[in-house]
């Protein structure tokens, strides 16, 4: 999958979370019982979104790496990578304060 | 050499290594604003991922949080669930800020949001925001400090002295080395208060309970109120779901926009060390798991004590553990305090001078960073004088100064995301957002539903700020485009 694709899902994801902590999505897992590895399940239960959010940025990371090393194959030497300033840093117009 | 001698001998210890790393990190960091505030733009991925841990885990987490979990059970749940929201859209605006960074010179994010939108008073509201919320939030480590040094010398050292010793130390290297020893000591403090939490947080419930499920058990027979969500209030109620899911939403909004964290992209090497501290951070975030484990582990101990906050030294002291373990938690729980404190003076003298005076007054970078110095001591002293008649808890006040924080968030994401905003819109919508929120912290009764008081500043800011902005003259293309299109 393409970062972009990825970054819509980090999106949905988080946004999912989000509902699922808060009223009226936490009030679905309510209950302390059963336990999870000995923890309530609340609390399981937010542990469980946190954990995936890693997961799911990792992997977005991942797509994001990978579609740069392919852009860096095709357009070698071009300049910097994504995300990269534009301007080197103590370039004379890298200190133009706008 | 009696028990609580030993203690004390190991926190000692303990801090004097604080300082050794604090005075040996940065001999290199250039002696240039630059080297001081943003550590030359310099910190890899170990440093980055300490340093935004262990600002995050601060005493409220350390010693709040299990203050919470005890007192009012399910409610610090909301604790647990707002750090990776909040740390999540990093990943995509920490790089972008650390862009604009490099490419315009910034070091504080209110330099971000004035290249953007220019106006001198912009940049002074947001100076005396961020004091106002940081006053709060240097008071907690402080407090934090001093509790854990009154409970290990068993009140031979009173809170205001054990305070007072700590951040003295913490003043020694922020003012001899700056940033650089932030980053250095919050690593080596990081890695000591996760170790200790986990083996902590597990070793109690066993050694009280006969395991975590079993402690469970316990708390859910005889107090099943408090592992109820949304769990209890501070006078020991149920607390509405408002304010419990308002709580998180703040929280989460205003993560990102404390300066002192905010400033870290201006520090970070690369923007993949940015992006890899963010995928990285919910493991520290997991670490809260053994701090409510303790809390809850005290629910049924048989005695109490003085304040909810005490939670974790009280039990700590009372169960006969060795006393090099007691040493060593102590420590823990001062680097918690510590590795947060010492982020926030470094960052309110920061944002004061380089938001607040040099807008005003054109002052040499050597004058700068002597400014800075003066004011990381003045902001000490403020707040230190706070932490010896606060009586709120540590999570309450921290929850207040969210209610101004998570103003920061529109006026940054229209400055890096929204070519149509202008300077009257960002302006008008801090200032009413801010005085909104102000407005239902000074009269709770007035909060609709239980809400958080950022959450309703936030609700007049957002349409002030749209409107404002739509209905005003627009900006250049072409100078919006250097800040959104990067």
């Amino acid at each position: 999958m393409s970062p972009l694709v990825w970054r819509r899902i980090i999106w949905c994801y988080h946004l999912l979370f989000l509902a699922a902590v808060t009223w009226p999505g936490q009030e679905v897992i309510r209950s302390a019982k059963p336990f999870v590895f000995g923890l309530p399940l609340q609390m399981a239960w937010i542990s469980a979104w946190i954990l995936g959010s890693f997961v799911a940025l990792w992997r977005l990371d991942s797509a994001r790496t990978r579609a740069a090393g392919d852009r860096s194959l095709t357009d070698r030497p071009s300049g910097p990578g994504p995300g990269e300033s534009r301007l080197p840093p103590g370039s004379p117009s890298g200190q133009d304060h706008g | 050499m009696d028990r609580h001698t030993l203690i004390t001998v190991i926190v000692f210890a303990y801090l004097a290594m604080t300082l050794a790393v604090g005075l040996l990190a940065g001999r290199r960091a250039s002696r240039t604003v630059q080297g001081y505030v943003a550590g030359d733009r310099n910190f890899g991925l170990l440093v980055m991922y300490f340093i935004t841990g262990a600002t995050v885990f601060s005493a409220f987490a350390f010693l709040g949080g299990p203050g919470w979990a005890y007192s009012r059970g399910a409610a610090a749940f909301y604790i647990l669930s707002y750090g990776v929201l909040g740390m999540a859209p990093w990943y995509g605006m920490g790089p972008k800020a650390a862009a604009l960074g490099r490419r315009f010179g910034f070091v504080t994010q209110s330099q971000l949001l004035v290249g953007r939108f220019p106006s001198r008073k912009l940049s002074a509201l947001m100076a005396i925001l961020t004091l106002v919320a940081f006053v709060p939030y240097v008071t907690i480590q402080m407090r934090g400090a001093g509790i854990v040094i009154e409970a290990v010398t068993g009140g031979r050292i009173p809170l205001a002295a054990g305070a007072a010793f700590a951040y003295g130390i913490v003043l020694v290297y922020v003012l001899a080395r700056g940033v650089s020893a932030v980053g250095w000591t919050n690593t080596f403090q990081g890695v000591f208060m996760v170790t200790i939490a986990w083996a902590l947080g597990i070793y109690l419930p066993y050694r009280l309970y006969g395991g975590v499920g079993p402690m469970f058990d316990h708390i859910l027979a005889a107090r099943p109120e408090l592992l109820a969500l949304p769990g209890l209030d501070g006078d020991g109620g149920p607390w509405s779901w408002g304010a419990y899911s308002s709580s998180i939403i703040v929280s989460a909004v205003g993560l990102t926009m404390w300066p002192h964290l905010f400033m870290k992209a201006f520090t970070a090497k690369s923007d993949d060390t940015i992006r890899r501290t963010v995928i990285l951070f919910p493991t520290f975030q997991l670490f809260l798991i053994p701090v409510f484990l303790i809390g809850f582990a005290g629910v049924l101990f048989p005695e109490s004590p003085e304040k909810s906050d005490f939670i974790l030294p009280f039990l700590i002291l009372r169960t006969d553990l060795p006393a090099l373990v007691v040493g060593l938690f102590c420590a823990g729980a001062l680097s918690a305090s510590m590795s947060t404190g010492d982020a926030l003076l470094h960052g309110a003298a920061s944002v004061t001078v380089e938001d607040g005076v040099q807008p005003f007054l054109k002052l040499s970078d050597r004058a700068r960073r002597r400014t800075i110095r003066v004011l990381v001591v003045a902001v000490g002293v403020v707040a230190y004088g706070f932490a010896l008649n606060e009586t709120s808890s540590l999570v309450d006040l921290l929850l207040a100064s969210y209610g101004i924080i998570c103003q920061f968030m529109p006026s940054l994401l229209a400055a890096m995301y929204w070519k149509r905003a202008t300077t009257a819109g960002v302006v008008s919508g801090l200032v009413c957002g801010s005085v909104t929120a102000v407005f239902f912290f000074l009269f709770p009764e007035l909060k609709p539903l239980g809400l958080h008081e950022g959450l309703l500043g936030l609700a007049v800011h957002v349409p002030v700020l749209l409107a404002v902005s739509w209905f005003g003259e627009p900006q250049s293309t072409r100078h919006a485009s250097r800040f959104v299109d990067v």
